[in-house]
């Protein structure tokens, strides 16, 4: 926008310069060749009536010395003519040969017209200015006399001043641009603040924080009022955001304490219930667990929806503590836990990334996987980030369910029943998401499911 | 035993209350931090909730250890590590999140209250049931006299509920002790060691699972020890 608004501005002073300057050296060249042609022309016809005399008296002897002193001082080769075109005297020898334009001009004279002034003449064009005037006897055409000037000085001068234009139009050119900079700068610096608040927003509605404002009251009015909106909005955004994440953690613990009533009283009934109502009240004691499961898994998504600080992340140490505290379970249902893929990455994260999101989708992996498969762990590097690809054999997911299996409480239909909170995806999703990651669910050809938690790269991959 | 219970919420501790006095304990509660420090003569064990109306509770717990060495636990709505690092540098000796089991609360009081009696360093190194020694130096257990190979994390889950002298232990306190961590899959995964134990040892009756709530040892013997 910065380069569009100055070239608009460029344009126009240039449009400007242009339709200045050019009419003014046209005009200063067309004076300066009418100066000449007039000045070449009082010559011409004083040369002509010069020659009166000797022609009269067919005589040239003198008048060939007196274009000779002519020439000698201006350059000028000078030519008188008979009637019939031949040459009577002339200040060179041999006579300068006329181009086609010049011998018009001679028939012209011979038929007693005057030349008429040139057309405007070019620095490029180099033919000399020829002038034909009739040498009258008596008021009878009896010859002509011709000049031929150089316009060497004339076409000099006239690329003089045309470089002399042209200078001032750059010049006004680099001035516009000076003057057009701060000008521009003042109408963008707004939009600049406007497009950096915006990515500070994102982050500090993440970290809970509130956005430094944008408006600073400078720019044009109409961007003030616009930064000003922003502003408002960002708030908005922010307090909305923070107040959802506060409610999940307040809630949370605002619960706790009926809960903790609730578990002691059911306690306390211990011994007083009737045999046939004993199991009502473990389920009831168990139903109040799964109610506090359910607690600690919203305060654990409330905290992911949180951005703590990232570190650098050593991936190994969190894969390899991960299937050490998964492989009793693994192996005590028939599974197989194996590591492939590319060791010694990092990964930017918060910390604990790694354990958090297998964590989610082992419990997954292991639960629905079939006795006697594999649970595949894969890292690898593939530009700038690094990947955790969980492989399982299990029943996977129909197609549509793949996006929608990263949301909060979400249930395979065939699998509402199996125990867990319906949050370990969601929260792993969130906080690779916090990190700048993603998590993704695919399914691989041969069955089962694969979950790619992909993380930035942290810098300096030994090898890659 | 005497319990102060610091908790303002009426509700909880109502439901508390007798659930103490059904083992054995009496109680006096506070529904205020304020003033907790007056009413500790006679105090065996004090049981404080942080989320106090008037004042902090971490500052009752650093009020209270200025002037007694009374065992305190801290029961709190509040369970990420920082507020548990905080409670435990303010001078408790154990932190618990709501909700929680009366058991695990019941077997933590009396823990507490035997380690102020007899100080840190009376467990016994070598705990004895029936033909089976643990020995919680070495880490070796032996079944009739043979030595038994059990993997570092078995041992550990062993030797936490030899070293609770038969009272029950959580499955949160066990994994949490254990393993440092809480994770998704880690119930099922303890349920898997003890079987492993189970298994190993040969005893079946020796690891009792109480339904819910969670493991113990089965000492026939000492069962009733504790008043």
């Amino acid at each position: 926008m910065r380069s569009r608004l100055l070239l608009i501005i460029m344009v126009l002073v240039g449009l400007l310069a242009a339709g200045l300057g050019i009419p003014l050296a046209l005009s200063n060249a067309q004076a300066d060749q009418s100066a000449m042609f007039t000045e070449q022309l009082t010559d011409t016809i004083y040369f002509a009536s010069l020659a009166e005399r000797p022609i009269r008296d067919d005589d040239p002897t003198g008048l060939a010395d007196e274009l000779k002193r002519y020439d000698a001082v201006y350059g000028v080769a000078v030519t008188v003519l008979d009637r019939d075109g031949k040459l009577v005297a002339s200040s060179r020898d041999p006579a300068p040969a006329l181009d086609a334009d010049g011998q018009n001009r001679v028939a012209l004279a011979l038929a007693n017209r005057h030349s008429d002034p040139d057309n405007l003449r070019f620095p490029w064009d180099t033919r000399p200015l020829v002038l034909a005037e009739p040498v009258l006897v008596d008021s009878e055409v009896r010859g002509a006399t011709v000049t031929v000037s150089p316009t060497d000085d004339l076409r000099a001068g006239e690329i003089r001043v045309w470089s002399l234009v042209a200078a001032a139009g750059l010049l006004a050119l680099a001035l516009a641009v000076l003057v057009a900079l701060p000008i521009v700068r003042w109408i963008l610096r707004p939009v600049h603040r406007l497009d950096e608040g915006t990515g500070r927003v994102a982050a500090a509605v993440l970290a809970g924080a509130d956005a430094d404002p944008v408006a600073d009251g400078t720019g044009p009015p109409e961007l003030r009022q616009l930064s000003v909106s922003f502003d408002r909005m960002a708030e908005t955004v922010t307090q909305a955001y923070s107040a959802q994440r506060t409610f999940v953690a307040d809630a949370s613990h605002q619960l706790r304490n009926p809960l903790t009533a609730l578990r002691l009283r059911l306690s306390n009934l211990d011994g007083h219930v009737d045999p046939s109502g004993a199991d009502d009240q473990t389920a009831a004691l168990e139903e109040a667990e799964r109610l506090s499961t359910l607690l600690d898994g919203l305060l654990a998504l409330a905290r992911a929806e949180r951005t703590n600080p990232l570190v650098t992340v050593d991936v190994d140490a969190g894969v390899a503590d991960r299937i050490e505290a998964w492989r009793p379970l693994a192996e005590h249902t028939g599974l197989r836990l194996e590591r492939t893929g590319t060791p010694a990455l990092q990964a930017l994260g918060p910390a604990g990334v790694i354990e958090t999101v297998l964590d989610a989708v082992l419990d997954n992996a292991v639960k629905f996987s079939p006795e006697g498969t594999a649970i595949l762990i894969e890292t690898r590097e593939c530009d700038g980030h690094v990947e955790v690809a969980v492989r399982d054999h299990g029943p996977g997911m129909a197609p549509d369910e793949l996006e929608r299996a990263t949301f909060r409480f979400w249930r395979s239909p065939e699998q509402s029943n199996v125990e867990g909170s319906g949050l370990g995806l969601a929260i792993a999703a969130r906080t690779t998401e916090v990190a700048g990651g993603e998590l993704r669910l695919e399914l691989p050809t041969g069955g089962g499911l694969c979950v790619v938690a992909r993380l930035r790269a942290a810098g300096g991959n030994g090898g890659a | 035993m005497h319990i102060l219970l610091v908790e303002d919420d009426d509700r909880v501790a109502a439901a508390l209350r007798p659930a103490l006095h059904r083992h054995g304990m009496t109680t006096t509660r506070l529904s205020v931090g304020r003033g907790a420090v007056d009413h500790l003569a006679g105090v065996d064990v004090v049981l404080l909730d942080l989320g106090l109306p008037d004042i902090d509770g971490v500052d009752v717990c650093r009020a209270i250890r200025e002037v007694s060495e009374v065992p305190i636990i801290v029961v709190s709505a509040r369970g990420e590590v920082d507020d548990r690092i905080l409670g435990l540098h303010s001078g408790a000796d154990d932190y618990l999140v709501k909700p929680y089991d009366i058991g695990e609360l019941v077997a933590r009081v009396h823990t507490v209250y035997r380690r102020s009696r007899v100080g840190p360093s009376a467990t016994a190194d070598v705990v004895q049931v029936a033909d089976v020694s643990v020995d919680l130096a070495r880490h070796t257990v032996t079944v009739g006299g043979v030595s038994v190979t059990l993997t570092r994390k078995e041992f550990q889950v062993l030797a936490m509920l030899a070293s609770s002298g038969g009272a029950v232990c959580t499955r949160n306190r066990i994994v949490a002790e254990v393993w440092g961590r809480t994770w998704a899959g880690a119930n099922r995964t303890l349920d898997v060691h003890v079987a492993t134990l189970r298994t190993k040892l040969g005893r079946a009756d020796l690891v009792q699972t109480v339904r819910g709530v969670g493991y113990r040892l089965g000492l026939p013997e000492t069962r009733h020890e504790d008043g």
